[in-house]
Protein backbone atom coordinates (compact mmCIF):
# COMPACT_ATOMS: atom_id res chain seq x y z
CA UNK A 1 0.00 0.00 0.00
CA UNK A 2 0.88 3.47 -0.37
CA UNK A 3 2.03 5.44 2.39
CA UNK A 4 -0.73 7.86 2.62
CA UNK A 5 -0.31 10.85 4.68
CA UNK A 6 -2.14 9.75 7.64
CA UNK A 7 -1.33 13.19 9.40
CA UNK A 8 -3.45 14.87 6.68
CA UNK A 9 -6.15 12.45 5.87
CA UNK A 10 -6.26 11.89 9.85
CA UNK A 11 -7.57 15.44 10.28
CA UNK A 12 -10.04 14.49 7.69
CA UNK A 13 -11.15 11.24 9.02
CA UNK A 14 -11.38 13.49 12.46
CA UNK A 15 -13.77 15.69 10.96
CA UNK A 16 -15.69 13.33 8.89
CA UNK A 17 -16.71 11.49 12.19
CA UNK A 18 -17.30 15.10 13.84
CA UNK A 19 -15.09 13.48 16.77
CA UNK A 20 -12.58 11.38 18.34
CA UNK A 21 -14.37 9.84 20.77
CA UNK A 22 -16.83 7.29 19.71
CA UNK A 23 -19.06 6.92 22.93
CA UNK A 24 -22.63 8.95 23.21
CA UNK A 25 -22.89 11.09 26.01
CA UNK A 26 -26.36 11.77 27.60
CA UNK A 27 -27.77 15.25 26.21
CA UNK A 28 -26.74 17.43 29.52
CA UNK A 29 -22.96 16.02 28.68
CA UNK A 30 -23.05 17.64 25.26
CA UNK A 31 -24.57 20.62 26.50
CA UNK A 32 -21.57 20.51 29.06
CA UNK A 33 -18.72 19.79 26.34
CA UNK A 34 -19.00 23.98 25.40
CA UNK A 35 -19.28 24.86 28.70
CA UNK A 36 -16.20 22.93 29.84
CA UNK A 37 -14.31 24.44 26.72
CA UNK A 38 -15.44 27.90 27.39
CA UNK A 39 -14.36 27.05 30.94
CA UNK A 40 -10.64 26.15 29.97
CA UNK A 41 -10.30 29.54 28.01
CA UNK A 42 -11.74 31.11 31.08
CA UNK A 43 -8.92 29.14 33.03
CA UNK A 44 -6.00 30.44 30.27
CA UNK A 45 -7.09 33.90 30.67
CA UNK A 46 -6.96 33.86 34.63
CA UNK A 47 -3.42 31.79 33.86
CA UNK A 48 -2.36 34.56 31.87
CA UNK A 49 -3.34 37.33 34.23
CA UNK A 50 -1.63 35.70 37.49
CA UNK A 51 1.42 35.23 34.92
CA UNK A 52 1.73 38.24 34.36
CA UNK A 53 2.02 39.33 37.78
CA UNK A 54 5.05 36.95 38.27
CA UNK A 55 7.06 36.74 35.03
CA UNK A 56 7.73 40.18 33.63
CA UNK A 57 8.58 39.02 30.08
CA UNK A 58 4.24 38.56 30.17
CA UNK A 59 2.05 41.39 29.94
CA UNK A 60 -0.79 41.45 31.89
CA UNK A 61 -4.35 40.81 29.46
CA UNK A 62 -5.08 44.45 29.92
CA UNK A 63 -2.48 46.16 29.15
CA UNK A 64 -1.70 43.90 26.22
CA UNK A 65 -5.51 44.97 24.92
CA UNK A 66 -5.25 48.33 25.63
CA UNK A 67 -2.25 48.64 23.64
CA UNK A 68 -3.71 46.73 20.90
CA UNK A 69 -7.09 49.22 21.27
CA UNK A 70 -4.64 52.25 21.03
CA UNK A 71 -2.95 50.42 17.94
CA UNK A 72 -6.35 50.63 15.89
CA UNK A 73 -7.35 53.76 17.39
CA UNK A 74 -3.87 55.78 16.71
CA UNK A 75 -3.45 53.70 13.38
CA UNK A 76 0.20 52.53 14.18
CA UNK A 77 -0.70 48.59 13.91
CA UNK A 78 -3.00 49.10 10.60
CA UNK A 79 0.42 49.13 8.02
CA UNK A 80 1.99 46.32 9.46
CA UNK A 81 -1.85 44.24 9.73
CA UNK A 82 -1.85 45.18 6.03
CA UNK A 83 1.13 43.91 5.31
CA UNK A 84 1.22 40.62 7.02
CA UNK A 85 -2.63 39.64 6.18
CA UNK A 86 -2.55 41.13 2.83
CA UNK A 87 0.58 38.88 1.54
CA UNK A 88 -1.02 36.09 3.54
CA UNK A 89 -4.28 36.35 1.52
CA UNK A 90 -2.31 36.82 -1.71
CA UNK A 91 -0.29 33.77 -1.36
CA UNK A 92 -3.19 31.64 0.30
CA UNK A 93 -5.36 32.59 -3.24
CA UNK A 94 -2.07 31.53 -5.55
CA UNK A 95 -2.09 28.23 -3.37
CA UNK A 96 -5.70 28.05 -3.52
CA UNK A 97 -5.50 28.28 -7.71
CA UNK A 98 -2.31 25.96 -8.07
CA UNK A 99 -3.14 23.52 -5.71
CA UNK A 100 -7.02 22.44 -5.81
CA UNK A 101 -6.21 22.92 -9.73
CA UNK A 102 -3.17 20.39 -9.74
CA UNK A 103 -4.85 18.32 -7.02
CA UNK A 104 -7.61 17.73 -9.23
CA UNK A 105 -5.42 16.63 -11.80
CA UNK A 106 -3.61 14.09 -9.63
CA UNK A 107 -6.54 12.80 -8.36
CA UNK A 108 -7.93 12.06 -11.66
CA UNK A 109 -4.77 10.39 -12.86
CA UNK A 110 -3.12 7.39 -11.11
CA UNK A 111 0.05 7.63 -12.87
CA UNK A 112 0.85 11.38 -11.91
CA UNK A 113 -0.70 10.45 -8.56
CA UNK A 114 2.07 8.04 -8.43
CA UNK A 115 4.91 9.80 -9.35
CA UNK A 116 4.01 12.85 -7.50
CA UNK A 117 2.68 11.72 -4.12
CA UNK A 118 5.98 10.78 -2.68
CA UNK A 119 7.43 14.54 -4.08
CA UNK A 120 4.83 16.43 -2.63
CA UNK A 121 4.90 14.16 0.83
CA UNK A 122 8.22 14.84 1.34
CA UNK A 123 7.97 18.81 0.23
CA UNK A 124 5.38 18.92 3.04
CA UNK A 125 7.90 17.41 5.52
CA UNK A 126 10.73 19.87 4.79
CA UNK A 127 11.23 23.11 6.92
CA UNK A 128 10.05 25.62 4.29
CA UNK A 129 11.48 28.66 6.98
CA UNK A 130 15.29 27.78 5.39
CA UNK A 131 14.20 28.59 1.86
CA UNK A 132 13.24 31.78 2.67
CA UNK A 133 16.74 33.65 1.74
CA UNK A 134 16.42 31.97 -1.49
CA UNK A 135 13.02 34.23 -1.84
CA UNK A 136 15.18 37.42 -0.44
CA UNK A 137 17.65 37.11 -3.39
CA UNK A 138 15.48 36.57 -6.39
CA UNK A 139 12.49 39.26 -4.84
CA UNK A 140 14.44 41.22 -2.40
CA UNK A 141 12.91 42.45 0.92
CA UNK A 142 9.18 43.23 0.36
CA UNK A 143 5.60 41.87 -0.59
CA UNK A 144 6.71 39.41 -3.21
CA UNK A 145 8.96 37.34 -0.65
CA UNK A 146 6.54 37.13 1.69
CA UNK A 147 3.29 36.06 -0.61
CA UNK A 148 5.86 33.26 -1.88
CA UNK A 149 6.05 32.02 1.62
CA UNK A 150 2.58 32.18 2.30
CA UNK A 151 2.24 29.99 -0.94
CA UNK A 152 4.72 27.54 -0.13
CA UNK A 153 3.54 27.14 3.43
CA UNK A 154 -0.15 27.17 2.33
CA UNK A 155 -0.36 24.88 -1.26
CA UNK A 156 0.89 21.23 -0.01
CA UNK A 157 -1.85 20.44 2.19
CA UNK A 158 -4.29 22.38 -0.43
CA UNK A 159 -2.90 19.61 -3.25
CA UNK A 160 -2.16 16.73 -1.13
CA UNK A 161 -5.86 17.14 0.62
CA UNK A 162 -8.30 18.37 -2.76
CA UNK A 163 -5.94 14.90 -4.83
CA UNK A 164 -7.76 13.04 -1.49
CA UNK A 165 -10.62 14.40 -2.03
CA UNK A 166 -11.19 13.49 -6.03
CA UNK A 167 -9.93 9.87 -5.66
CA UNK A 168 -12.36 9.17 -2.54
CA UNK A 169 -15.12 10.20 -5.08
CA UNK A 170 -18.13 7.66 -5.65
CA UNK A 171 -17.53 6.17 -8.80
CA UNK A 172 -21.01 5.47 -9.86
CA UNK A 173 -21.35 9.51 -9.90
CA UNK A 174 -18.33 9.70 -12.72
CA UNK A 175 -20.26 6.78 -14.28
CA UNK A 176 -23.84 8.67 -14.44
CA UNK A 177 -22.20 11.90 -15.42
CA UNK A 178 -20.57 9.82 -18.43
CA UNK A 179 -23.57 8.48 -19.38
CA UNK A 180 -25.86 11.67 -19.37
CA UNK A 181 -22.73 12.79 -21.16
CA UNK A 182 -22.45 16.07 -19.03
CA UNK A 183 -19.80 18.40 -20.37
CA UNK A 184 -16.12 19.43 -18.92
CA UNK A 185 -17.53 22.32 -17.08
CA UNK A 186 -20.59 20.83 -15.37
CA UNK A 187 -18.54 17.99 -14.90
CA UNK A 188 -16.32 19.68 -12.62
CA UNK A 189 -19.05 22.11 -10.69
CA UNK A 190 -21.70 19.37 -10.23
CA UNK A 191 -19.98 16.90 -9.83
CA UNK A 192 -16.21 16.82 -8.45
CA UNK A 193 -16.90 19.70 -6.42
CA UNK A 194 -19.28 18.96 -4.32
CA UNK A 195 -17.46 15.70 -3.66
CA UNK A 196 -14.94 17.24 -2.92
CA UNK A 197 -15.99 20.03 -0.78
CA UNK A 198 -15.75 18.76 2.30
CA UNK A 199 -12.10 17.81 1.86
CA UNK A 200 -11.14 21.50 0.41
CA UNK A 201 -12.71 22.88 2.92
CA UNK A 202 -10.23 21.23 5.43
CA UNK A 203 -7.81 22.12 3.22
CA UNK A 204 -8.51 25.91 2.81
CA UNK A 205 -8.85 25.53 7.20
CA UNK A 206 -4.96 24.55 7.03
CA UNK A 207 -3.94 26.37 4.16
CA UNK A 208 -5.46 29.93 5.78
CA UNK A 209 -3.35 28.87 8.82
CA UNK A 210 -0.36 28.28 7.33
CA UNK A 211 -0.01 30.95 5.25
CA UNK A 212 -0.02 33.65 8.24
CA UNK A 213 2.32 31.37 10.25
CA UNK A 214 4.53 31.43 6.88
CA UNK A 215 4.63 34.86 6.68
CA UNK A 216 4.91 35.80 10.36
CA UNK A 217 7.86 33.14 10.56
CA UNK A 218 9.23 35.40 7.12
CA UNK A 219 8.57 38.73 8.70
CA UNK A 220 10.54 37.52 12.20
CA UNK A 221 13.71 36.95 10.44
CA UNK A 222 14.02 39.94 7.76
CA UNK A 223 10.92 42.48 6.24
CA UNK A 224 10.43 46.12 6.58
CA UNK A 225 6.64 45.90 7.54
CA UNK A 226 4.26 43.46 9.21
CA UNK A 227 3.30 42.07 12.84
CA UNK A 228 6.04 39.41 12.78
CA UNK A 229 8.83 42.38 12.45
CA UNK A 230 6.48 44.70 15.14
CA UNK A 231 7.26 41.28 17.43
CA UNK A 232 10.86 41.76 16.63
CA UNK A 233 10.97 45.55 17.43
CA UNK A 234 9.37 45.15 20.61
CA UNK A 235 11.52 42.03 21.71
CA UNK A 236 14.71 44.42 20.74
CA UNK A 237 13.25 47.07 22.87
CA UNK A 238 12.05 44.97 25.67
CA UNK A 239 8.24 46.84 25.41
CA UNK A 240 6.51 43.58 25.97
CA UNK A 241 2.73 45.29 26.28
CA UNK A 242 3.47 45.72 22.54
CA UNK A 243 4.96 42.39 21.88
CA UNK A 244 1.79 40.40 23.65
CA UNK A 245 -0.63 43.24 21.59
CA UNK A 246 0.47 41.86 18.51
CA UNK A 247 0.78 38.73 19.39
CA UNK A 248 -3.09 38.44 20.90
CA UNK A 249 -4.44 40.35 17.24
CA UNK A 250 -2.62 37.52 15.35
CA UNK A 251 -3.98 34.87 17.87
CA UNK A 252 -7.53 36.03 17.03
CA UNK A 253 -7.20 36.43 13.52
CA UNK A 254 -6.04 32.97 13.35
CA UNK A 255 -9.27 31.88 16.04
CA UNK A 256 -11.54 33.30 13.72
CA UNK A 257 -10.59 32.00 10.50
CA UNK A 258 -10.42 28.74 11.99
CA UNK A 259 -13.48 28.49 13.82
CA UNK A 260 -15.65 30.39 11.08
CA UNK A 261 -14.63 27.67 8.64
CA UNK A 262 -15.10 24.95 10.94
CA UNK A 263 -18.55 26.31 11.23
CA UNK A 264 -18.66 25.91 7.29
CA UNK A 265 -17.38 22.62 7.02
CA UNK A 266 -20.01 21.51 9.87
CA UNK A 267 -22.78 23.29 7.53
CA UNK A 268 -21.43 21.15 4.32
CA UNK A 269 -21.38 17.35 7.06
CA UNK A 270 -25.16 18.45 7.81
CA UNK A 271 -25.82 18.69 4.28
CA UNK A 272 -24.25 15.80 2.92
CA UNK A 273 -25.44 13.56 5.55
CA UNK B 1 10.20 -13.82 -18.94
CA UNK B 2 7.83 -13.06 -20.92
CA UNK B 3 7.40 -10.09 -22.94
CA UNK B 4 4.48 -9.59 -20.67
CA UNK B 5 5.71 -9.61 -17.71
CA UNK B 6 8.84 -7.79 -18.43
CA UNK B 7 6.21 -4.98 -19.44
CA UNK B 8 4.37 -5.47 -16.55
CA UNK B 9 7.91 -4.60 -14.17
CA UNK B 10 8.62 -1.69 -15.96
CA UNK B 11 4.95 -0.63 -15.71
CA UNK B 12 4.81 -0.57 -11.87
CA UNK B 13 8.53 0.77 -11.74
CA UNK B 14 7.09 3.55 -14.38
CA UNK B 15 6.46 6.31 -11.44
CA UNK B 16 9.75 5.40 -9.62
CA UNK B 17 11.73 6.28 -13.28
CA UNK B 18 9.70 8.83 -13.77
CA UNK B 19 10.37 10.20 -10.04
CA UNK B 20 13.80 10.06 -10.77
CA UNK B 21 14.02 11.46 -13.83
CA UNK B 22 11.91 14.85 -12.57
CA UNK B 23 14.45 14.93 -9.63
CA UNK B 24 17.37 14.36 -12.15
CA UNK B 25 15.75 17.31 -14.15
CA UNK B 26 15.27 19.83 -11.68
CA UNK B 27 19.06 19.57 -10.76
CA UNK B 28 20.06 19.62 -14.03
CA UNK B 29 18.34 22.97 -14.45
CA UNK B 30 19.75 24.42 -11.69
CA UNK B 31 23.24 23.36 -12.78
CA UNK B 32 22.96 24.89 -16.39
CA UNK B 33 21.50 27.88 -15.18
CA UNK B 34 24.32 28.34 -12.87
CA UNK B 35 27.18 27.41 -15.09
CA UNK B 36 25.73 29.03 -17.73
CA UNK B 37 25.78 32.27 -15.63
CA UNK B 38 22.28 32.94 -16.70
CA UNK B 39 21.85 34.15 -13.55
CA UNK B 40 24.77 36.09 -11.29
CA UNK B 41 26.84 33.68 -8.89
CA UNK B 42 25.21 35.88 -5.80
CA UNK B 43 22.09 34.35 -6.66
CA UNK B 44 22.47 30.92 -6.89
CA UNK B 45 25.46 28.86 -7.58
CA UNK B 46 25.34 25.49 -9.50
CA UNK B 47 24.56 22.29 -7.88
CA UNK B 48 27.82 20.66 -8.33
CA UNK B 49 28.90 23.57 -6.36
CA UNK B 50 26.71 23.37 -3.56
CA UNK B 51 27.79 19.82 -3.47
CA UNK B 52 31.29 20.60 -3.41
CA UNK B 53 31.23 23.26 -0.41
CA UNK B 54 29.06 20.94 1.30
CA UNK B 55 31.69 18.42 1.24
CA UNK B 56 34.45 21.22 2.16
CA UNK B 57 32.07 22.52 4.77
CA UNK B 58 31.97 19.13 6.73
CA UNK B 59 35.42 18.57 5.84
CA UNK B 60 36.32 22.04 7.77
CA UNK B 61 34.87 20.08 10.85
CA UNK B 62 31.98 23.38 10.44
CA UNK B 63 29.14 21.29 9.80
CA UNK B 64 29.45 18.31 12.55
CA UNK B 65 28.81 21.09 16.06
CA UNK B 66 25.69 22.40 13.60
CA UNK B 67 24.20 19.05 13.38
CA UNK B 68 24.58 17.96 16.68
CA UNK B 69 23.02 21.35 18.16
CA UNK B 70 20.13 20.51 15.80
CA UNK B 71 19.55 16.73 17.28
CA UNK B 72 20.16 17.70 20.73
CA UNK B 73 16.96 20.33 20.20
CA UNK B 74 15.16 17.89 18.32
CA UNK B 75 15.26 15.10 20.17
CA UNK B 76 14.98 16.70 23.27
CA UNK B 77 11.50 18.22 21.98
CA UNK B 78 10.62 14.42 20.59
CA UNK B 79 11.58 12.92 24.12
CA UNK B 80 9.32 15.65 25.73
CA UNK B 81 6.55 15.27 23.68
CA UNK B 82 6.42 11.46 23.52
CA UNK B 83 6.82 11.36 27.25
CA UNK B 84 4.22 13.73 28.05
CA UNK B 85 2.33 13.15 24.82
CA UNK B 86 1.23 9.76 25.66
CA UNK B 87 -0.11 10.04 28.88
CA UNK B 88 -2.05 13.30 28.31
CA UNK B 89 -3.34 11.01 25.39
CA UNK B 90 -4.24 8.58 27.62
CA UNK B 91 -5.73 10.81 29.82
CA UNK B 92 -7.99 12.09 27.66
CA UNK B 93 -9.48 9.05 26.36
CA UNK B 94 -9.74 7.74 30.07
CA UNK B 95 -12.17 10.52 30.88
CA UNK B 96 -13.22 11.35 27.63
CA UNK B 97 -15.41 14.26 29.14
CA UNK B 98 -11.79 15.80 29.45
CA UNK B 99 -10.78 14.87 25.91
CA UNK B 100 -14.01 15.98 24.38
CA UNK B 101 -13.54 19.57 26.20
CA UNK B 102 -9.87 19.66 25.58
CA UNK B 103 -10.30 18.87 21.57
CA UNK B 104 -11.18 21.87 20.13
CA UNK B 105 -7.96 23.34 21.44
CA UNK B 106 -5.90 20.20 20.26
CA UNK B 107 -6.79 20.67 16.86
CA UNK B 108 -6.54 24.13 16.36
CA UNK B 109 -3.44 24.10 18.17
CA UNK B 110 -1.69 23.83 14.51
CA UNK B 111 -3.58 26.67 12.96
CA UNK B 112 -2.38 28.96 15.94
CA UNK B 113 1.12 31.15 15.62
CA UNK B 114 2.74 29.94 18.70
CA UNK B 115 6.14 30.58 17.37
CA UNK B 116 5.46 34.34 18.12
CA UNK B 117 6.18 33.28 22.06
CA UNK B 118 9.92 32.88 20.58
CA UNK B 119 10.82 36.27 21.67
CA UNK B 120 9.31 36.17 24.89
CA UNK B 121 11.06 32.51 25.91
CA UNK B 122 14.22 34.10 24.89
CA UNK B 123 14.27 37.13 27.10
CA UNK B 124 12.98 34.41 29.92
CA UNK B 125 15.87 31.60 29.18
CA UNK B 126 18.35 33.26 26.78
CA UNK B 127 20.37 32.19 23.32
CA UNK B 128 20.41 28.32 23.92
CA UNK B 129 18.21 24.94 23.18
CA UNK B 130 15.81 25.63 26.10
CA UNK B 131 13.84 28.88 24.38
CA UNK B 132 13.66 26.26 20.67
CA UNK B 133 12.87 22.93 22.75
CA UNK B 134 9.90 24.80 24.64
CA UNK B 135 8.23 26.00 20.51
CA UNK B 136 8.88 23.02 19.65
CA UNK B 137 6.97 20.77 22.08
CA UNK B 138 3.97 22.33 21.57
CA UNK B 139 3.92 21.84 18.20
CA UNK B 140 5.26 18.67 18.53
CA UNK B 141 2.82 17.00 21.56
CA UNK B 142 -0.09 17.69 19.58
CA UNK B 143 0.01 14.77 17.19
CA UNK B 144 0.95 12.39 20.01
CA UNK B 145 -1.95 12.83 22.49
CA UNK B 146 -4.72 12.84 19.29
CA UNK B 147 -3.27 9.72 18.23
CA UNK B 148 -2.73 8.30 21.44
CA UNK B 149 -6.25 8.74 22.06
CA UNK B 150 -7.48 8.01 18.68
CA UNK B 151 -5.74 4.59 19.13
CA UNK B 152 -7.59 3.75 21.68
CA UNK B 153 -11.05 4.75 21.00
CA UNK B 154 -10.72 2.80 17.98
CA UNK B 155 -10.20 -0.48 20.09
CA UNK B 156 -13.62 -2.70 20.08
CA UNK B 157 -14.90 -3.20 23.42
CA UNK B 158 -14.56 -6.98 22.79
CA UNK B 159 -11.19 -6.61 23.46
CA UNK B 160 -11.93 -5.51 26.91
CA UNK B 161 -14.34 -8.07 27.57
CA UNK B 162 -12.21 -11.18 26.26
CA UNK B 163 -9.57 -9.81 28.64
CA UNK B 164 -11.82 -9.74 31.87
CA UNK B 165 -13.02 -13.20 30.84
CA UNK B 166 -9.44 -14.61 30.60
CA UNK B 167 -9.29 -12.88 34.36
CA UNK B 168 -6.52 -10.29 32.83
CA UNK B 169 -5.13 -8.39 35.54
CA UNK B 170 -5.14 -3.79 34.83
CA UNK B 171 -1.45 -4.40 33.97
CA UNK B 172 -1.90 -7.47 31.87
CA UNK B 173 -4.91 -5.69 30.29
CA UNK B 174 -2.78 -2.56 28.95
CA UNK B 175 0.34 -4.00 28.03
CA UNK B 176 -1.27 -7.61 26.43
CA UNK B 177 -3.98 -5.47 24.82
CA UNK B 178 -3.96 -1.81 24.73
CA UNK B 179 -0.56 -1.28 23.67
CA UNK B 180 -0.40 -3.66 20.82
CA UNK B 181 -3.70 -2.20 19.48
CA UNK B 182 -3.29 1.48 20.03
CA UNK B 183 0.78 1.22 18.52
CA UNK B 184 0.10 1.88 15.14
CA UNK B 185 -1.80 4.88 15.48
CA UNK B 186 0.42 6.26 18.65
CA UNK B 187 3.59 5.40 15.96
CA UNK B 188 1.76 7.01 13.26
CA UNK B 189 1.58 10.50 15.94
CA UNK B 190 5.53 9.53 16.86
CA UNK B 191 6.10 9.67 12.80
CA UNK B 192 4.90 13.10 12.76
CA UNK B 193 5.72 14.57 16.46
CA UNK B 194 9.29 14.09 14.89
CA UNK B 195 9.38 16.15 11.75
CA UNK B 196 7.57 18.50 13.54
CA UNK B 197 10.76 18.75 16.16
CA UNK B 198 13.08 18.77 13.32
CA UNK B 199 11.00 21.28 11.74
CA UNK B 200 10.09 23.98 13.95
CA UNK B 201 13.59 23.45 15.18
CA UNK B 202 15.14 24.55 12.38
CA UNK B 203 12.84 27.27 11.99
CA UNK B 204 13.31 29.09 14.86
CA UNK B 205 17.62 28.19 14.64
CA UNK B 206 16.89 30.06 11.64
CA UNK B 207 15.01 32.78 13.19
CA UNK B 208 17.09 33.14 16.37
CA UNK B 209 20.12 31.53 17.78
CA UNK B 210 23.96 30.89 17.81
CA UNK B 211 24.43 27.69 16.60
CA UNK B 212 22.76 24.56 14.53
CA UNK B 213 21.68 23.67 10.65
CA UNK B 214 19.10 26.60 10.14
CA UNK B 215 21.30 29.27 12.15
CA UNK B 216 24.00 28.13 9.38
CA UNK B 217 21.86 28.94 6.50
CA UNK B 218 20.73 32.36 8.33
CA UNK B 219 24.61 33.53 9.18
CA UNK B 220 25.80 32.85 6.00
CA UNK B 221 22.85 34.84 4.10
CA UNK B 222 23.88 37.24 6.06
CA UNK B 223 27.40 37.27 5.12
CA UNK B 224 26.26 36.90 1.76
CA UNK B 225 28.45 33.55 0.95
CA UNK B 226 25.90 32.05 -1.55
CA UNK B 227 27.75 28.80 -2.12
CA UNK B 228 27.75 27.95 1.52
CA UNK B 229 24.34 29.15 2.16
CA UNK B 230 22.92 27.21 -0.65
CA UNK B 231 25.27 24.21 0.82
CA UNK B 232 23.54 24.52 4.23
CA UNK B 233 19.92 25.02 2.91
CA UNK B 234 20.47 21.27 0.68
CA UNK B 235 22.11 19.74 3.98
CA UNK B 236 18.84 20.73 5.68
CA UNK B 237 16.57 19.85 3.02
CA UNK B 238 17.78 15.90 2.84
CA UNK B 239 18.10 15.66 6.29
CA UNK B 240 14.32 16.61 6.49
CA UNK B 241 13.35 13.81 3.34
CA UNK B 242 16.01 11.43 4.63
CA UNK B 243 14.22 11.47 8.29
CA UNK B 244 10.75 11.22 6.49
CA UNK B 245 11.25 8.57 4.56
CA UNK B 246 12.59 6.19 7.16
CA UNK B 247 9.89 6.66 9.62
CA UNK B 248 7.63 6.07 6.75
CA UNK B 249 9.53 2.89 5.85
CA UNK B 250 9.56 2.34 9.49
CA UNK B 251 5.88 2.33 9.83
CA UNK B 252 5.01 0.21 6.92
CA UNK B 253 7.44 -2.47 8.02
CA UNK B 254 5.60 -2.44 11.37
CA UNK B 255 2.72 -2.42 10.08
CA UNK B 256 3.42 -5.61 7.55
CA UNK B 257 5.15 -7.33 10.68
CA UNK B 258 1.45 -7.13 12.30
CA UNK B 259 -0.33 -8.92 9.80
Amino acid sequence: MKPANEELQETLAVERQGSIHRDTLASLKRLSIPAGSALVAALAFLLWQVASNYLFVVAAPGAAISVLVSGFTQGWIIPHAQATFGSAMVGFGLAILLGVGWGIFLGVSTFWRSVWEPLLLSAYAVPKLILFPIFLIFFGIGFQAQVAMAFIHAVFPLIILTTTGVREINPVFVKVGRSYNVGLADFLTKIYLPAIALPLVVALRMGFSLSIIGVVLAELFASRMGLGRVVMQSYSMLNIPRMYSVILLLFLVAFVGNVFLWVVEKRLRGVIK
Amino acid sequence: MTPTSSWNVLEQRLPSIVQVLLIAAFLTLIEYVGQARLISRTTMVPFTEMVATLWQLVTDGEVLPNVFRTVIEALGSFVLAMSVGIPLGFLFWRFSGLGKVMEPYLVSMYAMPTVMFYPALLILFGLGPVPIICIAVVAAIVPVILNTTLGLAQMPEVYFKVARTAGASPWQTFSKVMAPAASPFIFTGLRISAIYSLTVTIGMEFILSDQGLGYAVRIFYEFFSTGEMYAYIMLNLTIAVALNFFLFRGEAAMRRERV
